[in-house]
Order: C-alpha cells, then structure tokens, then sequence
C-alpha cells in the first residue's frame, strides 16, 4: 500500500486529537487533585512517557543487535529511534514538569533532585541526547560501536526510571502495571488506551519517515563516494 | 522649578478626588447605594457590582444620622437566597454588615437584580454580575498540551526540511 505510513500517521493523529477532545470537554474537572484541571494533561502525558520508554528498548534492542552481527540496518533503527525517543521523552517530562507545578507546586529544579522518578528518568534522556549528539559526526565503524555500547547503557537506565517510583524514594503516582490500574475510572482508562494508540501510530509514522530519510542519506552517500 | 510646581498643582488636583469620602470601612467599594429613610436619615449600601464565586460578597450598611424607629433591611437575590439586617429604633450613624457566601452561586450571571427592601414597604434594586474567575492551573493545562504541539511540529518540520535537502541533493548527483 503506496500511502500506508501516511494513512498509520494520520489515524495517529486523530487518534490524539479525539483523546484532547475527549479529555477537555468530554470528561469534567478531575475529583480528588488539587489541580483539577492539570491533571487533564495525564491523558498525554502517560502515553508519550510509555513511547518514551518503548523508543529507547528499540535503541537498546537495535544497538545488542549491530554489536551481536554488526547490522547496518539494526544500527539504522537504533540511530532513528534515540532521536524519536528524545522528541517523546521532551514531551512527557515537559508536560509532567506542568502537571507537577500546578499539583504538587514548590520548587521544579529540587523536585527533579529529590524525586527519584523524575532524576531517573532526567538523567536517562540526557543519556540518550549524548547519544544522539555522538552520532553527528562521520559514521566509522568504530563511532557506531561506541554509539551502541552507549545505547545499550539503557539496558539499565530504562528500568532504573520505569521502576524507581515503585521501589525508589518518589511521590510520582503509580498506575501502569499495579492493581490501581484495574480500579481506573473507565473514562480515565478509554482517554488513556485511546491517547496511548495515537501516540504508538505517531511513532510508527515518524519512526518509518525517519528510517527512510537515513536510508536515502546512506544510499546518497555511498553513490556520491563512488562517484568520488 | 516650574515644572515641579505644575506637578505638584497637578498632584494636588488628583489626589482629593481620588479619595472616596463615604468609604467607612477599610475596604473600600467599587458601588454606593442610597436611601432617604426620612428628610434627615439616609441609609447607604456599599458593595461591589462584581461578585466573584468562591469569594464571600460583602455589603456595608451606614446609616446617617439617628433613627427613631427602626428598619428593617433584607437583600433577596431570589430564589431563597436573601439576608436581613435589622436597624434597631435610636441607633446612630450606626454601621453594620453582612455577607453571602462564595458558595452561593455556582455559575456565571450577568445583571444579577438584587432586591433591597426596607421595612417591607419600599425598595431599591441593585445589579450584579456574577463572575466564576478561570482556574489556577488553566495556565499550566495550556502549557503542558502545547508542549506536545510544539514537540511534534518541531520534529516534522526537521524532518521535512531533511527530507527536502535530501531530495535535491540526489537530484542534482543523478543529474
């Protein structure tokens, strides 16, 4: 199917235009937050947090890949997934950096220092922005391995995150995985399914554009080096 | 020197009149309302034309000069939301107060009419409009989603342009 990413990238689209719509005017002011209308925000929030997390699996997954056979094309996946994992994870901490302020107030910068949730996850973005600088610069084989030993230093930072707010000091709520994801309000959970599919299809469309443009750079390359 | 006198002159010109003579509280009000109870006695109501929900609305009452008998005065906004303050017979330039809750409305109304009326007999209408302020964190809604916006525009402009630039470049090198 010619226009497939396209069609994926626009139902994605609509898909989160339907979750805003849905968590805006839809569903009511939120009961039990101090900030009632911030916490709107959790329908985007935790999605793009989630693809956050499943861009950088592909970084770790692409990079073990190219050190097991030395796989251009897993190298390319890990490459084009960091940046859209950089994109997702400036958004979910961006908008948790809101949330946060309007709920829980006091200061961001020690928030960011004292809740593990949020130094982890911090911490393990900036991982992935040297990883994305790194790779700007002529791709050597040796690069591309440092690159992926980089990568794959998310085989723990991505858990260290996900999991520090359930065994680690943190106020951050905990829902994806435990029993209170079972006693979600269904309109909390459909606005939550429905925002975490958008982003997913988002990704998809992005991540295949991405792929793509790497692609063509790399063919336009080596044509021009043969030229040379 | 003749500019800090015109300053001056200026200054004194302004400040008198923007001091408001029939404040009796700390609190000054935005409204004054008044009411000849007789030839000497005057009942004046000082309120604020904006009632904003979640804030008790006050009112001040002052009455001017002695009275010999008494009033009674009640604030009906309809629909059984009213107050009465009675005024006892041989009160002087007596003042007192009452005041509705911030819970009383709970949506917008605009000219609001407020019924006052003295001793059941007479009465004046005073008009309100009831504002509902916007939420606190709204700033911080609107800030968080158009992060995402901003994120994603970001990222696909780049891409294009990237995509763009690709594109001719490979044209011009087939070429």
């Amino acid at each position: 199917m010619k226009y497939f990413r396209e069609l994926v990238g626009s139902l994605g689209f609509l898909l989160i235009l339907c979750t805003i719509y849905f968590g805006l005017i839809h569903v009511g002011p939120a009961k039990f937050f101090t900030a009632p209308n911030a916490q709107k925000l959790f329908y985007l929030h935790v999605p793009s947090g989630l693809i956050t997390y499943l861009a950088f699996m592909m970084v770790v997954g692409g990079s073990s890949f190219y050190l097991y056979n030395k796989s251009n094309h897993a190298d390319n996946i890990a490459k084009c997934s960091a940046e859209l994992g950089l994109v997702f994870g400036f958004m979910s901490l961006s908008s948790g950096t809101f949330w946060m302020k309007a709920e829980w107030g006091g200061d961001i910068v020690s928030r960011f220092l004292t809740d593990m949730r949020l130094a982890t996850t911090l911490a393990m973005w900036l991982l992935y922005v040297a990883y994305v600088v790194y790779r700007r610069q002529p791709e050597t084989s040796n690069v591309k391995k440092n690159a992926a030993m980089l990568g794959l230093s998310g085989m723990l930072m991505i858990p260290l995150s996900y999991f520090s707010s359930r065994f680690l000091r943190s106020h951050h709520p905990v829902i994806v995985g435990t029993d209170d994801q079972g006693s979600l309000d269904p309109s909390l959970r459909l606005g939550l399914y429905m925002g975490l599919l958008g982003f997913l299809l988002l990704y998809y469309f992005l991540f295949m554009l991405r792929f793509r443009i790497e692609e063509l750079e790399k063919t336009y390359l080596e044509k021009r080096m043969e030229n040379v | 020197m003749k500019y800090r006198l015109t300053f001056l002159s200026v200054m004194m010109l302004l400040l008198p009149v923007s001091a408001d003579p029939y404040c009796h509280q700390d609190e000054c009000f935005t409204d004054k309302a008044e009411f000849v109870v007789s030839n000497e006695q005057i009942v004046y109501i000082y309120y604020n034309s904006l009632f904003e929900i979640g804030e008790n609305w006050f009112i001040v009452i002052w009455l001017e000069n002695s009275t010999d008998n008494g009033i009674d005065l009640v604030f009906d906004f309809g629909d059984d939301i009213s107050k009465s303050v009675e005024i006892k017979s041989g009160s002087s330039n007596y003042t007192d107060s009452l005041s509705f809750s911030g819970s009383t409305f709970s949506s917008e109304r605009f000219d609001t009419e407020l019924n006052v009326s003295f001793n059941g007999n007479n009465h004046i209408i005073l008009e309100i409009d009831i504002n509902k302020k916007p939420a606190e964190d709204m700033v911080y809604l609107w800030g968080g989603m158009s992060v995402f916006w901003f994120a994603i525009g970001a990222y696909v402009l780049y891409l294009s342009n990237k995509l763009r630039e690709l594109s001719k470049k490979v044209k011009s090198n087939n070429e």
